[in-house]
């Protein structure tokens, strides 16, 4: 079974590619320097359930963190970030509301909603107010397999705060997104090109009637033209996919070649139904059976890597990637060593429980550390699709060099709601490597992630309060 | 035809058409707002039940689980938003794959439609070859959008179906595609109202098609029929208390369609959340058979039977089919859903004894009666557990620990001795002591567990919080159980509430909870069955008024 992109597959036969980069208007950066210039703002964010505790954080790279160690050059990571607004938002369990406060910066407007967009859609929004300038404004993929509130698994907070798609957990699916499908005929089969047209005029009509539904002469609300405005962004999706055209989806070029058909790696429940009953602390309900912890992490490389292909191919510029889910019950198979940490016999140490509760709730904390390292390992492998490099841009950097990649956990010391660990990788240069035991709030982390591309957050407005002083962290900045 | 319409003068196209878009309908010339504040609208997409629904009673076209299942290019299922029922507009995720699933099944509706017989039904297009095609756009744009084509939209959409013949295509064929481009508009795939029309200081009633429109979605589950429509058209029908008698008689005439019974299969469906049964060996056939024979049950007591809704909580007539009988080890009947006398069995009384709403309450192990008394608190009181301290899941954990060997019960009344957590657990807990004896699967243990512990089921309600825990009304078995929900105001209120959180398709708010309580004195008046609570729901301002969301666009009433 083929269970990976190979590089022979994407290269076929070709030595090191230099991808073309998007047209220099449609880019979002300040140019400040042609190097940066050339590439494209990106922002995409990699999240994990549970979290690290700060005191092993601060172990830098001889502790959980030793996956990310080759990128170590490239990344700036904190141990001493504040959630605590998350539980200003009044009911139901701490999981959820972290999960919607994790890239948005502020306490959830209720049980579904969130106080306003995620990292990369703020990051979308404010550098192309008119629209992705990519085919997929954005794309969301990951591994998850819990219940209850979408900000469990959810990564992507639309503009107005309302949820956007659950990740993509079929890398089959995944691919089936970059690459298009079929579109089933209606009415007697024109000619291709006749065909395509028959489908614009149709869409535009289409177009038409929501430009004109959130425009200035419309009836609808505020609320309601956003929730509009999301649903035409979407239509330039179905514009994309299934318009017949001469173009293809992917652009010619060596790197973006469609590699031959991938398998999923067997053994993860990918179609389980995910029925929203609500999980109580200290109530075991596993929300899977246990997983292979090889396939999983196989699972998601090959998530990695479609998602890499997507961004050196300009089919979007933001997105997430979700290694495990948000306060999730996960139960795991096999063993797993870290060189810095030891091994964790997953057989055993689920059996009964979940990891949350047999590790976290108990707070054991070398178990935990082995755990978090087996998620590093996902981590570090999105960060070495997009570090390929063999995939280099225009301007002689990777995909990651080009992109601004958060990588973020809900929970930190104690499982609480302090020292939660973040991490930045990439970020075109604007940042420092390194790594920071500042105190801060998530807040002050976004602001500054998001100040060198021009974009003044406005996270945090509401509540101020939750801010430090000096509500930026300058010392991370280039 | 939106130019015919405005030489007639109706006021149809003073709304939504002519010259400028829109005016104030006559429903304005008197606001509600004497009584309780009323919501402003929200534009909620419609789910997959109702898209069904529609291309069924619009198209005649039948669309299938399968056509409409993801895995199949369908629209994704819409979890419950903010509140209990997945018809809400509140909360809605929006993403890159929903204008995909709307364009796949828009194609797929067009070619599957009976062109030909669409077309006769429209006044002017006698066959598929007559030059109507604006009276075709006039007919189905009324149909799918829920009141009549603007000028602006019915220019497009002939625009549309001149484009598409001039690339060759057939009359019938450009009238699909037109089809095509209707189901994917944002009046279709969104229930929209005029959120900006009228005084945006004062409250306004509905116009005849936004009512029109609430109340087909509301008992039908579906876009309004002809008739609905044709009233609303000559202003027979509005939100205007002069019009409340013509509304009566169409809840009572929509009632008396079969098509009112999805009204109770999606409210069943929401409020015992059967669909997430999780118990162990539960399958995809299963939990839907716990949910057909939770709806059979709920269907024959309200609809065969006409009985009042309080009586769901008392009856001893439960359905079942063969497998749901397996389950409860009752003799099964031929197929089908079939009706059982469950008087001989003590533990069973009432709807909530019913297995599929049991099982609903989810598969928790330890911590059930924590997990099932925060259900019965927030579905039968409307009332949502306080904000959990920091650290409880650590002292939760602990508690489970030290306490693993004891019966849930014993565990409850550890808990009870501790003020900390009694404090909260008091609210829900002890509703549900009655549920003691049963499993995951809504099965009966006995009176004793598996190590032949006792399972002692009495306890006490709370639904007024305002009485001493040692005042509050005691039960000693299911039945004295059921007949206190029965009797209480509280729930009482709390199903109107869900009914009129359901019928205006938003989450529920302190605005619902407010009306709640007018509703539930007006449905006990009028005998407390469906229609008299469908009559009391639909007759309140909160169904027939909006709030605007601001001033009109400029240049606009």
């Amino acid at each position: 079974m083929r269970r990976g992109i190979t590089r022979r597959t994407l290269l076929r036969g070709a030595g090191s590619v230099a991808i073309g980069l998007p047209f220099l208007e449609e880019m979002g950066l300040p140019r400040a320097g042609a190097q940066e210039a050339a590439a494209p703002a990106r922002l995409v964010t990699i999240s994990f359930g549970l979290g690290i505790p700060a005191e092993q954080a601060e172990l830098e790279l001889e502790g959980p963190l030793e996956p990310l160690a080759p990128f170590a050059g490239k990344l700036a990571c904190f141990s001493g970030l504040d959630m605590g607004q998350a539980h200003s938002y009044g009911s139901g369990t701490t999981h959820f509301k972290t999960g919607d406060v994790l890239f948005v910066g502020e306490p959830q407007k209720n049980e579904y909603t969130a106080a306003g967009p995620s990292l990369e859609q703020l990051m979308l929004r404010e550098l192309h107010p008119a629209g992705a300038p990519t085919r997929l404004s954005s794309l969301s993929a990951g591994l998850w397999f819990t219940y209850g509130a979408p900000s469990r698994y959810v990564c992507h907070w639309n503009y107005d705060g309302s949820p956007g798609p659950a990740p993509i957990r079929r890398p089959t699916r995944l691919f089936a997104q970059l690459f298009g499908e079929s579109m089933p005929s209606s009415g007697s089969e024109p000619d291709r090109a006749r065909r395509a047209r028959v489908q614009r005029s149709i869409l535009d009509t289409v177009l038409e009637e929501y430009r004109f539904a959130v425009g200035e002469r419309s009836y609808l609300g505020a609320e309601s033209k956003a929730k509009l405005r999301i649903h035409l962004d979407g239509i330039r999706n179905v514009e994309q996919r299934l318009i017949p055209t001469e173009t293809p989806l992917m652009p010619e070029t060596p790197g973006c070649a469609a590699p031959a058909a991938i398998q999923d790696p067997d053994g993860l429940p990918y179609d389980q139904e995910t029925p929203d009953t609500p999980q109580l602390p200290g109530v075991f309900k596993p929300h899977s059976a246990p997983m292979d912890h090889l396939a999983y992490l196989e699972a998601f490389k090959l998530q990695a890597e479609l998602f890499a292909l997507a961004l050196r191919c300009d089919l979007t510029r933001f997105g997430s990637l979700l290694v495990t889910d948000k306060g999730g019950n996960l139960q795991f198979k096999g063993q797993y060593t870290g060189a810095a940490v030891g091994s964790i016999d997953f057989d055993v140490e689920t059996a009964t429980d979940s990891i949350h509760n047999e590790l976290f709730h108990r707070q054991r904390l070398p178990e935990i550390a082995r755990y978090q390292h087996f998620t590093m390992t996902g981590v570090a492998s999105a960060l070495a699709a997009f570090d390929d490099p063999m995939f280099v841009e225009a301007n002689g950097k990777t995909v990651l060099d080009n992109t601004l990649v958060v990588i973020g956990t809900e929970y930190g010391l104690d499982h609480g709601l302090s020292g939660v660990f973040h991490a930045v990788a990439g970020g075109h240069g604007h940042f420092k490597p390194g790594f920071y035991r500042q105190q801060a709030n998530v807040i002050d982390l976004y602001d500054t992630l998001l100040k060198p591309y021009g974009i003044r957050s406005g996270i945090g407005t509401r509540h101020a309060t939750f801010r430090h002083t000096p509500q930026e962290l300058t010392a991370i900045l280039a | 035809m939106a130019q015919r319409l405005c030489a007639l003068g109706l006021q149809a196209s003073v709304l939504y058409g002519c010259a400028d878009e829109g005016a104030g309908p006559a429903a304005e010339a008197e606001a509600p707002g004497r009584g309780l504040p009323v919501r402003s609208s929200l534009a909620g997409r419609l789910t997959p039940a109702q898209h069904r629904n529609i291309a069924s009673d619009v198209l005649g076209v039948e669309l299938s689980a399968s056509d409409l299942a993801v895995a199949g290019g369908g629209i994704p299922q819409e979890q419950p938003s903010t509140g209990l029922f997945r018809n809400g507009a509140d909360g809605q995720a929006a993403a890159d794959d929903y204008p995909l699933a709307f364009a796949r099944l828009a194609a797929q509706i067009a070619t599957r439609v009976d062109i030909s017989g669409l077309l006769a039904g429209v006044a002017g297009c006698a066959d598929a070859v007559s030059p109507c095609e604006q009276a075709f756009v006039a007919d189905l744009g009324k149909r799918l959008f829920r009141r009549p084509l603007s000028a602006r939209e019915s220019e497009a959409f002939t625009a549309l179906h001149g484009a598409l013949r001039a690339e060759g295509l057939s009359f019938a064929d450009a009238c699909r595609g037109v089809l095509e481009a209707m189901l994917q508009a944002p009046a279709f795939v969104f229930r929209l109202e005029r959120e900006l029309s009228g005084d945006p200081a004062r409250a306004r009633y509905l116009d005849g098609f936004e009512l029109a429109s609430r109340l087909s979605f509301f008992l039908w589950d579906s876009a309004p029929d002809r008739e609905l429509l044709e009233l609303a058209e000559v202003q027979a029908l509005d939100g205007s208390p002069a019009a409340l008698p013509a509304l009566r008689r169409q809840v009572a005439r929509l009632l008396a369609d079969p098509r009112a019974r999805r009204m109770t299969r999606e409210l069943v469906r929401d409020f015992a959340g059967t669909e997430r049964a999780a118990f162990v060996g539960v399958t995809p056939a299963l939990r839907s058979a716990l949910l057909d024979s939770m709806v059979a049950t709920v269907d024959a007591h309200l609809w065969e039977e006409g009985a009042p809704i309080r009586e769901l909580f008392t009856t001893r007539k439960l359905s079942f089919d063969r497998s749901t009988a397996e389950l409860l080890d009752l003799t099964p009947m031929a197929e089908g859903q079939h009706l059982y006398d469950v008087s001989p069995l003590p533990e069973r009384v009432g709807w909530l004894s019913h297995p599929g709403f049991i099982a609903g309450m989810g598969d928790a192990q330890v911590g059930k009666l924590v997990h099932r008394g925060i259900t019965l608190m927030t579905k039968l009181m409307c009332r949502q557990p306080i904000q959990l301290p920091d650290g409880l899941e650590a002292t939760t954990a602990d508690f489970n620990t030290m306490y693993a060997d004891l019966t849930e019960r014993q565990r409850s009344e550890e808990r009870q001795k501790r003020g900390d957590c009694w404090a909260c657990h008091a609210q829900f807990e002890p509703l549900a002591y009655g549920f003691d004896r049963f499993d995951a699967a809504g099965r009966y243990l006995g009176a004793l567990d598996a190590q032949g512990r006792a399972l002692p089921i009495d306890g006490w309600i709370t639904d007024d919080l305002s009485l001493e825990e040692a005042a509050r009304p005691r039960y000693a078995d299911m039945a004295e159980l059921m007949a206190l929900l029965a009797d209480s105001e509280t729930i009482q209120s709390c199903m109107a509430e869900h009914f009129l959180a359901f019928a205006t398709g938003r989450a529920s708010s302190e605005i619902e909870k407010a009306f709640a309580s007018p509703v539930r004195v007006a449905l006990e008046r009028a005998g407390g069955d469906l229609p008299a609570m469908v009559q009391a729901v639909v007759t309140s301002e909160l169904f027939r008024a909006l709030a605007p969301a601001g001033p009109a666009p400029e240049g606009q009433p």
